[in-house]
């Protein structure tokens, strides 16, 4: 039996010691702050970002996430806009026919900081959190057991399916599927590929429904947990300023729209 | 058809559980292959989703469209496709409002397959008009993805940024709505009448 382990990696940082649910409203405003807060407020969320997953001690992995990966996502947003901005004219500097434009920056680069800071919060939060340890917490404060159950089988499912989809196309493959080539034919792989794998999962769920049923899934009683998650008092704590924190956005907004914040 | 019925909880049955977390992870490892593999310009991450719709009710399909996108980043690390949890959203819903009308029955043959493309353009068209503020707002219409080409090319051609994102939106997603269905629909004749009936709404795809 795989473990629902997904995008986290094993540490002993304060972040990882960090009870989930304090830590997911805290995710909650990390992700939304870069877009409530004014522009001015976007570099010092990342360099926050930064400070948060090393002092954690997240490591390379944590920086190869929040900071490489990402820039598939944001070079295109600076590229794209600073090069075809539609309207632009105040021009940076041109090679050949493609011209820079103020416009352009202007318009992406407080994108592609939001997208950064918003990506750098979650990187920190998968790394760091076991997400039987979130849903386990979530199921302690009132969210349904069976919620928890499709969201954990699904992250175990998960490698087990990118593992059957590459293992199908090979065996296609193998029999003479044309995977490469025009787009027509392409697109004509997907079947042979989806075919077995939807098929397979669809005959497969009678046997695990039974199997569940039988271990009692829908008896609705109270149910204990393998996995305990304590609660201390710094994670009470953690909680309330992560709920101050989240309710001062939509003031934030209201202040904004009011004028008396710019930017 | 009972309106009613499209939010009931009763969609929510032991086999709608266990099909949702495989959808799920279909969703995820077809996006996945799709996208990196095979190398092609749609995005086919929803075939999980619209399959939930159909056999299980228009709620359990909203929830796993939700749910894949959320959990997308907690296994294969952060990407862009979060945000769009809404469009998946509406995306489950719609096809399965489109199952329970029963098009995905193998009963009406090749009219079937006219009213398959027929709801998955539509779906395509909503779930287009659902992305392109997302789109614009979150990311200035470019995600990083190879529809990121089309926006370039839509933008030489309007003057204006947000109507370029809704015009990349309205080329790509009709298509891959459009071929999701008729793939899903493809998959389901050859499913037999047994295991489609175990789901809720599964007798509406006999």
């Amino acid at each position: 039996m795989t473990e629902a382990v997904g995008f986290f990696r094993p540490g002993a940082g304060w972040l990882h010691r960090l009870n989930p649910y304090p830590k997911l409203l805290l995710v909650l405003w990390g992700v939304l702050a870069p877009f409530v807060l004014p522009v001015a407020a976007i570099p010092a969320l990342i360099v926050l970002n930064l400070a948060v997953g090393l002092s954690a001690g997240l490591g390379r992995p944590y920086l190869r996430a929040a900071v490489l990966a990402p820039m598939a996502v944001i070079l295109p947003i600076v590229l794209i806009n600073g090069f075809f901005y539609p309207g632009s004219h105040d021009v940076l500097f041109a090679i050949g026919p493609l011209a820079l434009t103020r416009e352009g920056l202007a318009f992406g680069l407080p994108i592609a900081g939001r997208v950064l800071a918003a990506f750098g919060v979650t990187v920190a939060f998968v790394t760091s959190t076991r997400p039987d340890d979130l849903m386990e917490t979530m199921v302690q404060r009132g969210t349904s057991p069976r919620l928890a159950f499709v969201v954990l089988s699904a992250i175990q499912a998960i490698p087990r399916m990118l593992d059957k989809a590459g293992r199908i196309l090979e065996a296609q493959q193998a029999r003479g599927l044309a995977a490469t080539g025009s787009v027509g034919t392409r697109v004509r792989a997907v079947v042979p590929l989806l075919g077995p794998m939807i098929i397979g999962s669809l005959i497969d769920v009678r046997e695990r429904s039974l199997a569940l049923e039988s271990r009692g899934f829908s008896s609705g009683r109270a149910r204990t947990a393998f996995r305990a998650v304590p609660t201390r008092p710094v994670d009470v704590t953690a909680t309330r300023l992560a709920l101050v924190a989240l309710l001062a956005l939509p003031v934030v907004i209201v202040l904004r729209i009011a004028g008396v914040i710019g930017g | 058809m009972d309106r009613r019925s499209w939010f009931s909880m009763a969609q929510f049955t032991t086999p709608t559980l266990v099909l949702m977390a495989l959808a799920i992870a279909i969703n995820i490892a077809v996006g996945n292959t799709v996208q990196n593999v095979i190398k092609l310009p749609i995005y086919l991450d929803s075939i999980g989703t619209v399959l939930v719709g159909v056999l299980a009710g228009p709620l359990a399909g909203a929830v796993t469209g939700v749910l894949a996108n959320l959990i997308w980043g907690f296994t294969l690390g952060p990407t862009s496709i979060a945000p769009f949890a809404i469009t998946a959203a509406f995306i489950g819903f719609l096809a399965g409002v489109f199952g329970q009308r029963g098009i995905f029955s193998p009963k009406r043959g090749g009219m079937g397959l006219v009213w398959v493309i027929v709801g998955g353009f539509l779906t395509g068209v909503v779930a287009a008009i659902v992305s392109a503020p997302i789109a614009y707002y979150v990311f200035g219409g470019t995600t990083g993805g190879g529809t990121d080409v089309l926006v370039t090319i839509f933008r030489g051609i309007t003057d204006n940024v947000f109507t370029a994102t809704l015009l990349q939106g309205g080329v790509s997603d009709p298509t891959d709505k459009t071929i999701t269905f008729i793939v899903t629909w493809a998959i389901l004749l050859a499913v037999p009448v047994t295991v489609k009936t175990i789901f809720p709404q599964g007798e509406k795809s006999v």
